[in-house]
């Protein structure tokens, strides 16, 4: 049981995190849920489809984020970026997945976009089959439509 | 493994990409295709650019080669780059004898690009185009149906200047058609009509002539410098009050109201002696005058000109929109060493790129960067282009905005990136 000002938070897997509160709702998801129902402020707050290992992801950056929020002079925004670098830095393509899904779904706007942003870089350059393998995508064009498109603008490829 | 995205979340990670990335990707599948080609993801991604100005904006010049009468366009993504863009990106159809191609404005990664004929001729002889020049979609407009009005004796009729933007009331491109209607007897002042141009109908309409009590109702054939001024798209040119008066001021043209106002200069000038244009810095409309003061005549070959005159260029900012009492001279610059060594700078081909670049072309054949910054203005590169005539510039972003999400019946095409814009060349 959380103490006041602090939320229990539970991944799929059964795994549970107090934090503070100012930690928990820089996802949308869970402060419209905690400001609609009074219960989940109490509670324990499940959190479908992201695991303990994801979750403790995502706290560790809310964290940081919500105590700079808090007190600019100790994370100050040069320390945020250099935090925010090694964050996406770190972590594989699968967690980076997992993540932006999660992310997604909680509504933590300000990880998101340093998410998507991470994958925009990474793939910018990229040709169509490397994108494919990425992110596992079936090719299902015909070779003759697939023709098609690159014919239409050669000049980008 | 099972790395399918949610599609918003592809959609957020895609905005971010340049237009070029985008087009390659349109075959990784068809679910890509589709979210890239939706007129949804379009506008996600041009309010995207709009928010992140960064790697978003080009610069094109329009270059003509003076001795082999051929122009080219070429493109430019940092200003470091203008001395390797030697080999043109695009060629333009060989400038008529009597034709000149200029650039009139860009408008969400549209440029209108426009060959005009020189002589006061027939002006829907015309051509007025607008290209993506990064999806490569090009469009040709249909002349504008007016002829001379029936109401007046005989004369001529010429294009005196255009205009492109976008209306965010009728959420429609316009393009504003300025035409000169000269008369045989010289000492009529001319009437100046006001042809618009809609793509969603793609059609025109005639707005009659631009109103007599305007202060400058002739506007010169520079490009359009566009402002939004509490959500309305306003357009500006320099503009004259007529033809044998030199007093100079600026024509305005609110997209959504179509109403025309004027704006004073901020100082009195010789117009003989300077070169002017208008442009946006921060947001805020630019004049920028440059005074060349010479006791003779230019040559013919302007590029042998080696003596000095004296000049210097300063540049005007309208803090407060439409109230004269707020132009501020933001800058001076005076003939800096290079400049000096350089002769003479034209009169203007300028724009601005992230807000803070200003081009200059010499006499002699240099085009010079500079970097306005802090007050003050500092060289950054000096190019040599001589063998170009004239150069222009305008800046325009990436886009994926199509001419098929716009308007229906539309008769668009795809130019490649080494051939000509005419088919038929």
């Amino acid at each position: 049981m959380a103490s006041k000002g602090n939320l229990t938070l539970k991944s799929c897997n059964g795994k549970e995190f107090i934090v503070e509160e100012k930690v928990a709702v820089m996802s949308t998801t869970i402060k419209n849920m905690v400001d609609v129902d009074d219960s989940f402020a109490q509670g324990v707050i499940p959190i479908i489809g992201v695991d303990g290992k994801i979750l403790a992801k995502l706290i560790e950056y809310c964290k940081e984020h919500a105590e700079a929020d808090e007190d600019e002079e100790v994370k100050s925004e040069e320390y945020l970026k250099k935090f925010d670098e090694k964050f996406v830095d770190e972590l594989n393509l699968n967690d980076l997945y997992d993540l932006l899904k999660a992310s997604n779904y909680l509504e933590i706007t300000k990880l998101l976009n340093l998410l998507c942003q991470k994958v925009a870089s990474m793939i910018k350059g990229k040709k169509p089959e490397e994108i494919r393998r990425i992110f596992n995508i079936k090719n299902d064009f015909t070779p003759e439509e697939e023709e098609e498109i690159n014919r239409q603008n050669p000049w980008a490829f | 493994m099972n790395l399918v995205l949610p599609e918003d979340v592809l959609a957020e990670i895609l905005v971010r990409l340049p237009v070029k990335s985008l087009i390659r990707f349109r075959c990784v599948s068809k679910t890509w295709r589709d979210l890239i080609n939706s007129t949804y993801f379009a506008d996600m991604h041009l309010g995207h650019g709009k928010n992140n100005r960064r790697h978003r904006r080009v610069v094109l010049v329009n270059r003509i080669i003076k001795d082999e009468k051929k122009a080219w366009l070429s493109f430019h993504s940092d200003i470091a780059d203008f001395a390797a863009a030697a080999a043109p990106a695009l060629k333009l159809p060989s400038p008529h004898h009597n034709t000149s191609i200029k650039l009139f404005g860009s408008c969400n990664g549209i440029v209108c690009i426009a060959e005009l004929a020189r002589a006061r001729s027939d002006s829907n002889k015309d051509k007025i185009n607008l290209c993506n020049f990064t999806t490569r979609e090009f469009l040709t407009l249909p002349p504008s149906p007016f002829g001379w009005p029936d109401e007046f004796e005989d004369g001529c009729a010429n294009t005196t200047s255009l205009g492109f933007g976008f209306d965010p009331s009728t959420q429609d491109y316009k393009l504003v058609k300025f035409v000169g209607y000269f008369f045989e007897e010289i000492t009529t002042e001319p009437l100046i009509g006001v042809h618009i141009y809609q793509l969603k109908t793609n059609s025109w309409r005639n707005l009659g002539f631009t109103p007599t009590e305007i202060s400058y109702r002739w506007p010169f054939q520079n490009f359009c410098t566009s402002i939004l001024v509490n959500g309305s798209l306003i357009m500006h040119w320099c503009a004259s009050r007529r033809c044998e008066d030199w007093c100079r001021g600026i024509l305005s043209f609110n997209m959504c109201t179509e109403a025309f106002q004027t704006i004073e200069f901020p100082c009195d000038f010789e117009p003989i002696d300077t070169g002017y244009n208008l442009a946006v810095l921060n947001d805020s409309l630019a004049l920028i005058l440059s005074k060349i003061k010479t006791s003779r005549q230019f040559p013919a070959d302007i590029t042998s000109i080696e003596e000095i005159c004296e000049h210097s260029t300063d540049i005007w900012v309208m803090m407060d929109y439409g109230i004269k009492e707020s132009w501020v001279k933001k800058y001076s610059i005076e003939p800096f060493s290079l400049l000096r060594s350089a002769s003479l700078t034209w009169p203007i081909p300028w724009f601005s790129w992230n807000d803070n670049i200003l081009l200059l072309q010499s006499l002699n054949g240099y085009l010079f960067s500079c970097s306005l910054k802090d007050n003050c203005c500092q060289e950054i590169c000096k190019y040599d282009i001589r063998g170009f005539g004239m150069l222009e510039a305008i800046v325009y972003e990436e886009t994926l905005v199509s001419f098929g999400g716009i308007g229906d019946g539309l008769y668009w095409r795809k130019i490649d990136g080494d051939s000509s814009w005419n088919h038929n060349d």
